[in-house]
């Protein structure tokens, strides 16, 4: 009886919880469109502050300003034919460099391997040919060298032999014997007297291709694409 | 019970006030209507403002990013033209409460351009309303605001912009002070650049920037340097028609275009119409040889003795005295044996080569700033001889720019234009020369850059060809004035597979310490285009290398035997 007495009450709060609920639904959409609103102002505004930016640094950095500048300051000129490198060949004729104290250590380190696969391997004619190779091309790669200043080429040979003799006794004694081994059938040179030297040419061919090895080459590649890509075509 | 008590009184009711009830049913229901009206009509407006205020909002805020203009952009997306929103400073006089003297005293010291006495006019102007300053800097504005006179108003008003300054003024042109376009691409452009639908996207001209400003810098350089009357210099795709650019020195600002002189104004690459001298030399030798009076390299010209023609007599500057091939010819640019081809060719077979390659007509470009070409109205024969080697008929270098391209790209003739165009839609052109006569060309154009007259025009790698042109130019009184040249190098890189033409023409020319005097095409306009090729064949794609080049040697070998001049500067023309 008393609950059907409510019954009017219970409809008009379940009535007025529906309504405001809805009423709530739909300020929180009308204030979720205002914001988004507002956003879009903002990105607007935003845009087109970068606009007025863009304009600003374009007419600041014109053209003729940068040619001003270069012309005061910077003195860049064109680049000219012998600057681009066609092939692999050509980029490989750059590499003039004399061999230094840091190419030595490292190239002690690779030839040693080599010596030790060598040993385990075979004792004689497998290694041969290929480090007699390495001699022979050795020569050729040395000469070019000429050119540079012999003075830096006297200094590493003086700091060459005191190294050898103080700190080589781990790895040195091995390889060392690996070229006196191979020189004597191949060369037939006293191999006492410049063990060193031999050590340090036979690793000299192993470093050009390290200056051109695929990633390199694959780097140039992509960086000549993407110059291309964004020049004056599209 | 209380119904029924109501039901009682109902009954007991009298006529009189049967009417009044009535009457007060009718003004409660009057009532009721006014309220639901009212309702109604709040919830219309109500359901009105839901639906179509939304859509109005959102097209107001997509607005602002849509120029009133569109933007114009070179061929990479740099701007070249923009319009941006810029303050502007008016006053209306009859408001002004200040003092006026002191007003403008004020005025003047903040923008020293216009006198004290100028302001204190405009502040006392009879008008409602007159600018003081547009395009003002937002410190200047704020300046003028504390002085805080309610006469004085700022308003963001939009304003056309080149940040590029001056670079290729003379092809983008300007706009008026409504935001018309009243010269160049602006005033082409009008319709497209001001569409509702289209002006949101910028329009791509073919120009590269970089290639222009480059190509201006050198010309502007040598301009000064030879204290020239002016210059212009054209580069042109070739395989497109393409203007990749196209300078006119001296330049002017489009920012501020009324304030430049007439000369400045003036685009030489399209209004100016030369005799171009012996520029011409190679169309004359491409259209015999396609005509078949040119039969092969190895064909001999007599250019022992000058060519009397009526009251003409046509003579070489360094006479060879023999004769020669049209290799030799072109090399040594020799004017006799040149008349003596065209002699040969015909007034009717000259036109037609002319004709061809669009001599008679405008040029062909989206400027309306061009000049129709100054085609001799008599073709008698001295006409058809000097022709030959560019003299009595004067045509814009932009003609000769688009005759070359035909001459090296394997013989087809388009027109150039300055809008970019998509790799495949390039126009389909007509074929003017066929494609042995085009590579022909190549290898003597070559020729002359490696041992004739052009070899100031070489650039180390790019294998440059090309042919110098120096004419006199027509003095004020008539006739020709010898001092006065117009110096020309038209030429095209590379020459293995040409794809830019690069024409730089320079308007009288005068000598210096370093030409020794000379003012011919070979001393003054071919180092330009040997340092432009420099400094944009990188730029265009073109990578210089040193160990390749075209073979010349089929139409070199011929002349082989024969000395090369000793010094360029010796073979004038």
């Amino acid at each position: 009886m008393i609950a059907r007495g409510f019954k009017p009450v219970a409809w008009v709060a379940a009535i007025g919880v529906a309504a405001l609920s809805c009423y709530m639904l739909s300020l929180r959409v009308a204030s979720e469109r205002a914001e988004l609103a507002n956003l879009d102002q903002r990105i607007i505004a935003a845009r087109q502050a970068i606009r007025s930016l863009q304009t600003e640094l374009g007419t600041r950095g014109r053209l003729q300003q940068l040619e001003q500048w270069n012309a005061d300051v910077l003195a860049l000129s064109a680049p000219v034919a012998g600057q681009f490198v066609e092939s692999n060949v050509s980029l490989a004729r750059f590499d003039t460099r004399g061999p230094d104290f840091g190419d030595q250590q490292a190239e002690v380190r690779l030839a040693s391997i080599e010596a030790g696969q060598a040993a385990t391997a075979r004792a004689a004619s497998p290694a041969a040919p290929r480090l007699v190779l390495a001699a022979a091309r050795s020569e050729q790669v040395a000469k070019p060298n000429r050119v540079q200043p012999t003075i830096q080429r006297a200094s590493l040979a003086t700091a060459d032999r005191p190294v050898a003799a103080t700190r080589a006794p781990v790895g040195r004694t091995a390889i060392a014997s690996v070229p006196a081994v191979v020189r004597q059938p191949a060369a037939q040179r006293p191999a006492a007297t410049r063990p060193t030297v031999a050590l340090r040419n036979a690793a000299a061919p192993a470093r050009s291709p390290s200056l051109l090895n695929d990633d390199v080459l694959r780097d140039l590649r992509a960086e000549a694409r993407a110059e291309r890509s964004g020049g004056t075509r599209n | 019970m209380a119904s029924l008590a109501a039901q009682n009184e109902r009954r007991v009711l009298h006529g009189d006030d049967q009417q009044g009830l009535t009457l007060t049913y009718h003004r409660l229901m009057l009532v009721l209507l006014l309220f639901a009206g009212v309702t109604t009509l709040i919830v219309v407006r109500l359901a009105y403002l839901q639906l179509f205020s939304d859509h109005e909002g959102a097209a107001q805020l997509a607005n602002p990013l849509i120029p009133p203009r569109a933007d114009i952009t070179d061929r990479n997306g740099v701007a070249l033209a923009r319009t941006i929103d810029s303050w502007s400073i008016g006053v209306h006089p009859q408001r002004v409460i200040g003092d006026r003297n002191l007003l403008a005293q004020r005025l003047h010291e903040l923008m020293p351009e216009r006198s004290a006495a100028d302001y204190r006019a405009l502040l006392s102007a009879q008008t409602s309303f007159t600018y003081i300053a547009r395009r003002a800097v937002p410190e200047l504005v704020e300046a003028i605001n504390t002085i805080g006179e309610p006469g004085i108003v700022f308003d963001r008003e939009p304003d056309r912009l080149y940040p590029q300054t001056a670079l290729a003024g003379h092809v983008l042109g300007w706009t008026d002070f409504d935001g018309r376009g009243v010269a160049g691409m602006e005033r082409v452009l009008e319709e497209r650049l001001v569409a509702p639908a289209l002006r949101g996207q910028p329009v791509a001209l073919s120009l590269d920037s970089r290639v222009q400003a480059a190509l201006e810098s050198e010309l502007s350089a040598q301009v000064t340097a030879t204290s020239a009357e002016g210059g212009t210099g054209i580069v042109l795709d070739v395989d497109t028609g393409e203007v990749v650019a196209m300078a006119s020195a001296p330049t002017f600002n489009p920012n501020a275009a009324g304030r430049s002189s007439a000369s400045a104004l003036y685009n030489r690459a399209t209004m100016g119409v030369y005799e171009l001298g012996s520029a011409f030399k190679p169309i004359t030798i491409a259209a015999a040889m396609d005509a078949g009076v040119v039969t092969s390299m190895t064909q001999r010209w007599d250019a022992s003795t000058p060519v009397a023609v009526g009251r003409h007599r046509i003579n070489d500057d360094h006479p060879l005295g023999r004769h020669i091939t049209v290799a030799e010819l072109l090399v040594h640019s020799s004017n006799i044996a040149t008349a003596r081809i065209a002699d040969a060719m015909g007034p009717a077979r000259m036109q037609a080569a002319f004709r061809a390659v669009g001599f008679h007509e405008p040029a062909h470009i989206e400027l309306r700033e061009r000049t129709r070409p100054l085609w001799p109205r008599d073709w008698g024969r001295a006409t058809v001889m000097t022709s030959g080697f560019g003299h009595g008929i004067a045509v814009t270098p932009l003609h000769l720019a688009s005759a070359y391209a035909a001459l090296v790209n394997g013989g087809i003739w388009r027109p150039a234009t300055l809008m970019r165009v998509e790799p495949g839609q390039a126009a389909a052109g007509r074929r003017v020369y066929s494609a042995q006569t085009s590579r022909r060309m190549r290898q003597m154009l070559r020729l002359i850059v490696q041992r004739g007259t052009g070899r100031r025009g070489e650039a180390p790698g790019f294998r440059v060809g090309g042919k110098t042109g120096t004419a006199e130019k027509v003095s004020a009184a008539g006739g020709y004035n010898r001092r006065v040249n117009v110096s020309t190098f038209a030429a095209a890189f590379p020459m293995d597979r040409p794809r830019y033409v690069v024409l730089v023409m320079m308007d009288a020319p005068r000598g210096t310490a370093e030409t020794f005097g000379l003012t011919t095409a070979a001393w003054t306009a071919a180092p330009v285009v040997s340092r432009v090729i420099s400094r944009v064949g990188p730029l265009l794609g073109v990578i210089p290398d040193a160990n390749r080049d075209i073979d010349t040697s089929e139409v070199m070998a011929p002349i082989v035997s024969s000395p090369a001049p000793a010094d360029p500067a010796t073979a004038a023309h």
